[in-house]
């Protein structure tokens, strides 16, 4: 007896299997899983980049007072800042404590991906973040704290954190503060052909070797 | 009448001179008891740091000579030479230039809210339980030097097992800054450390340091090292006043050479007013203007040769 098989109707379960399956991963494998996210302080900065100062994000402006007007933010950062830093913001209001970090952010974009690199102060946060000195003899104004890459929609992004990158930055538009933001400033740069972030510090006009970085994105 | 308005303007300058010193003179300032009394009245210092408040009073000393408003041109403002960075951690939000005009109370306050969490972390309470580190006690100004030089580079002196493991810019380890803190000279190098062993740490062998010793022909700078006469009345007045003597040098030509431009302007606006209005003839016009122009002169001549 010749057993027919019905070829069409077995491919089409077996398709469905499969999707399913895929489905199934896609929903349990956080996206962009696959890709591989390096930091590393031993930076040699190639010819060419277009450097760029980060944008001061206040995650929460109700800070703001009005002796002290802020630098302008754009409303865009603020949700990206937030998504980004969820977790800060939930603990501080955990605390019942105002979410009003200062934060900086810098967006690309690699082989179709949008990217957004954030770095923030915690100061009070001394496991995570070495903070600036005190004291007549010190000179260097920044903080070392952390940064976060961003990978793909900002609505629900693939977050990888790293520890140690400086951070300096005034959110003040004083004449003072604006002398001071023009010669202190967190600087970012991306390679598109290579993936690779670059970070360097200007601090009273005269870039810092101690804080250059640099964030590698392999398998995107 | 030109001549009399030059006279005139002149009395003005001397009377503003006279008046912009003595208000430098008596910018704010607070003494070491009066650091001590603001930290062990402040709602945010800790026990721990209400333990400290002598050391604390000391060290406002050695930061800022008890300056309220002073800057140290670089980062640190304020009594106890708070970072711009850590003034932004503020609520609420306060800018460096505000922080300095806050009085001693509020800015103590902003410093213990600040290092109150510090002196909990890692290395200065790893330092704070030690009974002695390189051959000499732990005091509270060796727990203050820590947190305020950064707890990164106290962890590197901790982990070096010396006190010369962490040494900032200008040579100032951590048990150096203690020292200066407390106006004395202690011996290092017992020999490692005793972190809670119950033995008796080695006495330290404690001087009473002035800020520049005579000894021989030599000044020295408190740490046995030489000073020219010069560099040392530069160091003591920058100690006693929290600014360098050129910048104060560079403060004062640069006021006097403003008002002296304002005046000179404001003399010539008024002969030019006087000679379109015909009430002086073009050859006082002339002579006037020579003598602004000699008087402007002149101050800057000395300006230059002071």
């Amino acid at each position: 007896m010749k057993i027919a098989i019905n070829m069409p109707s077995l491919s089409a379960k077996w398709i469905a299997c499969a999707a399913t399956l895929l489905v199934g991963a896609a929903l349990t494998i956080p996206a962009f899983a696959q890709v591989r996210v390096t930091s590393s302080d031993k930076v040699i900065f190639p010819v060419g980049l277009k450097w760029e100062r980060m944008r001061t994000v206040i995650l929460d402006p109700s800070s703001a007072t009005k002796e002290s007007p802020m630098v302008p933010v754009r409303g865009e950062d603020i949700n990206a800042a937030k998504r980004i830093w969820t977790d800060q913001v939930a603990a501080a209001k955990a605390k019942g404590e105002p979410a009003d970090f200062d934060s900086q952010i810098s967006t690309a974009s690699y082989k179709g991906t949008p990217l957004a690199f954030s770095l923030i102060a915690l100061p009070m946060d001394f496991q995570r973040c070495e903070q600036a000195l005190n004291g007549k003899n010190v000179v260097d104004v920044y903080a070392k704290c952390l940064a976060r890459v961003a990978i793909g929609n900002m609505q629900n992004p693939y977050v990888v954190e790293f520890s140690d990158f400086c951070y300096a930055d005034s959110v003040f538009s004083t004449p003072e503060e604006m002398q001071f933001r023009a010669k202190t400033q967190n600087q970012f740069a991306f390679d598109e052909k290579q993936g690779v972030a670059y970070f360097r510090l200007l601090q009273h006009g005269k870039f810092v070797p101690a804080c250059n970085r640099m964030i590698r994105l392999e398998g995107l | 009448m030109v001549a009399h308005t030059a006279r005139q303007t002149l009395a003005i300058f001397w009377m503003v001179m006279v008046l912009i010193v003595p208000a430098q003179a008596l910018a704010a300032n607070a003494t070491a008891e009066q650091v001590t009394a603001a930290v062990l009245a402040s709602p945010t210092a800790s026990a721990q740091q209400k333990g400290y408040s002598g050391a604390i009073g000391s060290l406002a000393m050695f930061e800022s000579g008890g300056r309220l408003d002073v800057y140290n041109g670089s980062c640190c403002s304020g009594v106890l030479q708070m970072n711009g960075t850590n003034i932004a951690s503020i609520r609420p939000k306060v800018t460096p230039a505000v922080f300095r005009t806050w009085p001693l109370q509020q800015q103590v306050n902003a410093w213990a809210s600040l290092m109150s969490e510090a002196i909990t972390y890692n290395a200065p309470k790893q330092l704070a339980a030690m009974n002695s580190f390189d051959g000499r006690s732990i005091t509270g100004s060796m727990v203050l030097a820590c947190v305020q030089l950064g707890a990164g580079n106290c962890n590197k002196m901790i982990t070096s097992g010396r006190c010369t493991g962490f040494a900032d810019i200008n040579g100032t380890t951590i048990c150096k800054m203690a020292d200066k803190i407390d106006g004395t000279t202690t011996a290092t190098g017992g020999g490692g450390t005793g972190a809670g062993t119950g033995i008796p740490p080695p006495s330290p062998v404690t001087t009473p340091l002035a800020p520049a010793t005579a000894m021989g022909s030599c000044i020295t700078n408190g740490y046995g090292g030489c000073l020219s006469i010069t560099a040392a009345m530069e160091q003591g007045f920058a100690e006693g006043s929290g600014h360098s003597m050129s910048d104060l040098r560079n403060v004062i030509q640069l006021l006097t050479v403003g008002i002296v431009l304002l005046i000179s302007a404001w003399l010539a606006s008024a002969l030019w007013r006087e000679y379109t209005t015909g009430q002086i003839e073009t050859v006082e016009l002339i002579e006037g203007t020579r003598n602004v122009l000699l008087i402007v002169g002149a101050i800057f001549v000395v300006l230059t040769v002071v």
